[in-house]
């Protein structure tokens, strides 16, 4: 069932866009008719349960599989004629970091620093960026899931990509490594302009970092669009918590809104602002006083699970 | 051409990097260091025989490489492409700016560097093990009759037809995830037709082993050792580098690698 609407930036220049993407394994559909649009300059989320096709979706990106039907287009360029020059100006990590554990992190990147064709001290560029300069040396094997982590989007930041395709780029990271790689991602994206496609499970960091998402749920893109937008599609998690001199007398004025009340506060739903507004209006034009009022958004989460038990259909 | 061959020799760099601490590189020093000194043994024991010669110690030690080849080239091989199917690193090669035809050729070029470096370790190693033989056992003057060009040929012969084995392995090791997959049919293209014949002939439900006499030698996990050790009428060596059969091997293994190339380059990564 399409849900809520997906070409609200179509006027926007676009850094991937995909046309009628289907792949099948074993004549079973893994994505069917997938039409993304990526803008140029954002992080795109790209959120989905296990099995709904984002590894797959990454793949045909970088042209691992090769997609029949569909179009792929990176850069406004197609990828089944442009492939090297696609690869160039991207970076990926596909699903955990590759990388040789018997090596030491300088020696994994100068491998792929020789396949990429930079000069050597791009080397020393990236193992700054994500902070494993002290490290270099270290064989892998020795390091932390963190680590490992980092120096696989080192390896990804090697070709200074105008495109990074990231794989659950925070699996298995705790809490100080996910703020790091948040933090160096919008870095990225901000002081470098590089677009970022992330695929994620950790939905709360999605919505911390991603200017956009898209979700997909069994092969099917289900919502795409703007980060905010995806609140939108579904309102009944929208609450306005009031604190009132007669919380009964307001209950009155709005029974169909009605989603609480405690021994202080009532709650009401909401789905713009402009109804936040009326709500606190009428209230006040009844002589009823308010002494505190609370608007809480539907987080990403809500409106994520919303969207896949079909609850969030517009 | 020149920018393919170029990337072609980038990815071969590459490749070579990788070997550092890996069983590939372990097994291209052992083998020939093995094979050296287990022959050495065997030669200085036998020093009072008549038949003890340069050329039959250069025969001893081609003997015992010929045997251990086909293993060590299954191991060398499939421990080789491991390090590719570990931790998804083929996806990330595959998702570099790079022809994946560069990829599959750097890499087969690359284990065939190593089947090489192994030949030259066992040449360099036959001429230490002559002049420690020639100290041990001075009256035989081993350094001073030895000759060079039959050395050259012997082993050359030997690793030369070990070529399309190489490229099966190769490929074999390039499809198989779980490394245990390529070693076990190796190993058993390699043991089975020696392990017909020797059963047929003790169980004595071959009376004449002798008409089976080709089965090692169309099979190129056998070859190496029946082209250099006739197990049905004992050694027999030309100073031919290329036999006709080596030919037609070589010629097999060329044909191979482009279906694998074409495969490889046309194969979903999952």
């Amino acid at each position: 069932m399409p849900l809520a609407a997906t070409d609200n930036f179509s006027s926007q220049p676009m850094v991937i866009q995909t046309a009628d993407l289907s792949f099948a394994y074993r004549k079973s559909d893994v994505l069917h008719k997938l039409n993304l649009n990526v803008p140029t300059g954002s992080i795109f989320g790209f959120l989905g349960p296990n099995g709904a096709g984002k590894s797959t979706t990454i793949k045909t990106l970088l042209g691992l599989m090769k997609v029949k039907p569909g179009m792929i287009s990176l850069f406004g360029k197609e990828l089944s004629n442009n492939q090297m020059e696609i690869l160039q100006r991207t970076g990926a990590t596909i699903e955990t970091p590759s990388i040789y554990e018997h090596l030491s992190a300088r020696r994994n990147l100068e491998i792929t620093r020789r396949l990429r064709k930079v000069p050597s001290s791009r080397i020393d560029e990236v193992l700054e960026i994500v902070g494993l300069s002290s490290d270099e040396n270290k064989l892998v094997r020795q390091f932390s899931t963190g680590m490992k982590q980092r120096l696989g989007l080192a390896l990804a930041l090697l070709g200074k990509p105008e495109l990074l395709l990231l794989d659950e780029p925070i699996n298995g990271l705790d809490p100080e490594g996910i703020r790091e790689i948040r933090n160096l991602l919008l870095k990225l994206n901000r002081e470098e302009g590089c677009s970022i496609f992330l695929s994620s499970h950790i939905l709360d960091e999605v919505e911390k970092i991603c200017t956009h998402v898209a979700v997909i749920d069994a092969g099917r893109i289900i919502y795409q669009g703007e980060t905010s937008g995806i609140r939108q599609t579904n309102t009944t998690g929208n609450i306005l918590q009031l604190e009132t001199s007669d919380n009964n007398g307001c209950m009155r004025l709005f029974p169909d809104r009605l989603a609480g009340q405690s021994e202080t506060t009532i709650s009401f739903h909401y789905q713009s602002k402009a109804e936040i507004s009326m709500i606190i209006r009428q209230t006040v034009e009844a002589g009823i006083e308010i002494y505190s009022a609370k608007p809480e958004l539907q987080r990403l989460e809500e409106s994520f699970f919303q969207l896949l038990s079909g609850e969030g259909a517009v | 051409m020149k920018k393919e061959l170029k990337t072609l020799a980038i990815v071969i760099g590459a490749e070579l990097l990788k070997l550092r601490r890996t069983v590939a590189l372990w097994l291209t020093i052992l083998y020939p260091l093995g094979t050296v000194i287990l022959a050495s043994l065997f030669m200085y024991s036998m020093r009072n025989n008549k038949s003890f010669s340069p050329t039959a110690t250069i025969n001893n030690i081609n003997n015992v490489a010929a045997f251990f080849l086909p293993f060590y080239i299954i191991l060398t091989i499939s421990f080789f492409c491991q390090l590719e199917h570990k931790n998804n690193m083929f996806k990330h090669l595959i998702s570099l700016p790079a022809p994946r035809t560069s990829f599959f050729f750097g890499k087969l070029i690359s284990s065939l560097l190593l089947l090489a470096l192994a030949w030259l370790q066992m040449m360099l190693l036959t001429y230490l093990a002559m002049f420690v033989l020639d100290l041990l056992v001075p009256n035989l003057a081993l350094i001073q009759s030895l000759d060079h060009l039959y050395l050259l040929t012997a082993l050359g012969r030997t690793f030369l037809a070990a070529i399309a084995m190489v490229v099966i392995q190769y490929y074999l090791g390039l499809r198989m995830r779980n490394v245990v997959a390529p070693i076990s049919i190796g190993t058993a293209l390699a043991i089975l037709p020696i392990a017909v014949l020797f059963i047929l002939g003790v169980t004595g439900l071959l009376s004449n082993p002798q008409v089976l006499h080709w089965l090692p030698l169309y099979n190129p996990y056998t070859y190496p050792y029946s082209h250099v050790f006739n197990i049905m009428s004992g050694p027999s060596y030309e100073l031919d580098l290329f036999p006709r059969a080596s030919l037609i091997y070589l010629l097999i293994a060329v044909v191979l690698a482009f279906a694998g190339s074409y495969e490889f380059k046309n194969r979903n990564f999952k």
